[in-house]
């Protein structure tokens, strides 16, 4: 006899054995059971799929209100194109799909601006002249707006989303272009030399603080020179562990080539070193 | 008047469906159960499947593949059970035994008993091919049909599972 035939016989054989009774009502309630287990996923899948709509709308929100600012700020330099164009002024060089442009005759620059520099770029929006003076005047890795008050003119930035220090830059509009005068954070709350004061070196910098282990760090810069190129730079100590403690530090700096400039107080990271907050007052000097 | 007629297109269309039940059950059991450890599991998942297919009735539009529709879905059942079972067989310190293995073994006698064990520590698919071919006398088109795979896929599970077959049984116990 072949294998197949073996099988054959088996399978039949062992297959007589088996003696089930059909049963159809209760394959009608299983039928039941599995419609309403299909609804119940249904009803589930439904409810999952309506709390991520509506978690997508409500991120999205914000987006969109973004969207409409960074619209805004595109389309200005746009009109400032057809500006030079109508007036026939020199020829300036624009691009359309970012908010900066070069300006060759900074003549609406308010007195007390340290930021773009007069050689800079110019900002049409409030926010980027905050976040680029973050970003390439105090050096924070990756600033970002956390409000901004413009009744107040006031921008404030976080050095990183993260950050739980918020620093207030303060800014003022000239001309259509936004300009960075100073900055201030809470933890660190300069009492003198008030802003635009005439000083030379070693200048007496007074106030409260607090910050990592007491340490606040300082630099004296000239106009015109952005992070880490100073006249003079150091450390003194006020209160720590979010306790303020007085300050009262001699800062010595090297001559100045320029009228004026900035004192820059500052606290850097435990984490990493980077700048987390600062304080800047502009100065003019001799 | 139209909640009527779709009354009674349901009542029609479970008709088909009972007449179906009625005529196949048994064989569909026993093909189960050819896969299966135990009857009890094998009429189980024969009667899922019916449940499964009456849901389903609506849509399916034609009647003369309502049985490889109800057969694939016995297969369907049978191959999700034994996987659970070799899980749980892992873990059990004794062999299972067939439920009626004791009056199945008299009644087929030792030969057949060892062809069936034989053909159960097959490998699923080369199980499934042979029970579909040598028990319901299928052929290569329908069982690929039933099982969703080409019908050379089917010639190769039969042709190894048969070797392998006469190769257990050709061995000294």
């Amino acid at each position: 006899m072949s294998d197949e035939e073996r099988l054959e016989r088996a399978l039949h054989a062992h297959a007589s054995t088996v003696t089930p009774t059909p049963d159809w009502d209760d394959v009608e309630q299983r039928a039941e059971e599995l419609r309403r287990r299909r609804l119940r996923r249904r009803a589930g899948f439904t409810a999952v799929g309506l709390a991520a709509a509506i978690v997508l709308v409500v991120a999205l929100i914000p987006l969109l209100n973004g969207d409409e600012r960074t619209t805004v700020a595109v389309t200005a330099p746009s009109t400032t194109t057809t500006g030079p164009t109508t007036t026939t002024e020199p020829t300036t060089t624009t691009t359309p799909s970012t908010t900066t442009t070069t300006v060759p005759l900074p003549l609406a620059r308010p007195q007390n601006a340290i930021w773009p520099f007069t050689s800079g770029a110019s900002f049409r929006d409030p926010s980027q002249a905050a976040l680029s003076f973050a970003r390439d005047y105090l050096g924070m890795p990756a600033p970002v707006v956390e409000s901004t008050a413009l009744s107040a003119r006031v921008v404030e930035v976080r050095a990183r989303s993260d950050r739980p220090s918020v620093t207030s830059v303060t800014v003022a509009e000239s001309g259509g272009n936004w300009y960075v005068t100073g900055a201030r954070t809470r933890n660190i709350d300069l009492v003198s030399p008030e802003p635009g004061k005439r000083v030379h070196s070693p200048v007496r910098v007074t106030g409260t603080s607090t910050a990592f282990e007491a340490q606040v760090n300082w630099e004296v810069r000239e106009e015109g020179a952005g992070a880490g190129r100073k006249l003079g730079e150091g450390f003194f100590m006020g209160g720590s562990n979010g306790q303020f403690g007085p300050f009262d530090a001699q800062l010595a700096f090297t001559t100045p080539s320029r009228p004026s400039g900035t004192i820059v107080l500052f606290t850097r990271s435990a984490e990493d070193g980077s700048v987390v907050e600062a304080t800047v007052v502009p100065v003019a000097f001799g | 008047m139209m909640m009527q007629a779709m009354v009674e297109a349901n009542e029609a269309a479970d008709e088909g469906l009972v007449a179906l039940y009625r005529e196949h059950y048994v064989s569909l059991v026993r093909l189960a159960s050819l896969l299966l450890h135990d009857v009890g599991t094998a009429e189980d998942v024969t009667q899922d499947a019916f449940a499964k297919v009456h849901l389903a009735w609506g849509r399916i539009r034609d009647p003369e593949k309502a049985l490889a529709y109800v057969r694939s879905a016995v297969l369907n059942g049978a191959r999700s059970r034994m996987r659970h079972l070799q899980v749980v067989d892992r873990h059990r310190p004794e062999p299972r035994r067939d439920t009626q293995s004791a009056e199945a073994g008299a009644l087929s006698g030792e030969e057949h008993r060892e062809v069936i064990a034989a053909l159960r520590a097959l490998p699923v698919r080369q199980r499934e091919c042979l029970a579909l071919r040598y028990y319901l006398g299928l052929s290569e088109a329908e069982i690929a049909e039933a099982l969703g795979i080409s019908a050379g896929s089917v010639k190769t599970h039969a042709h190894r599972g048969l070797a392998a077959l006469g190769k257990t049984l050709e061995a000294p116990a």
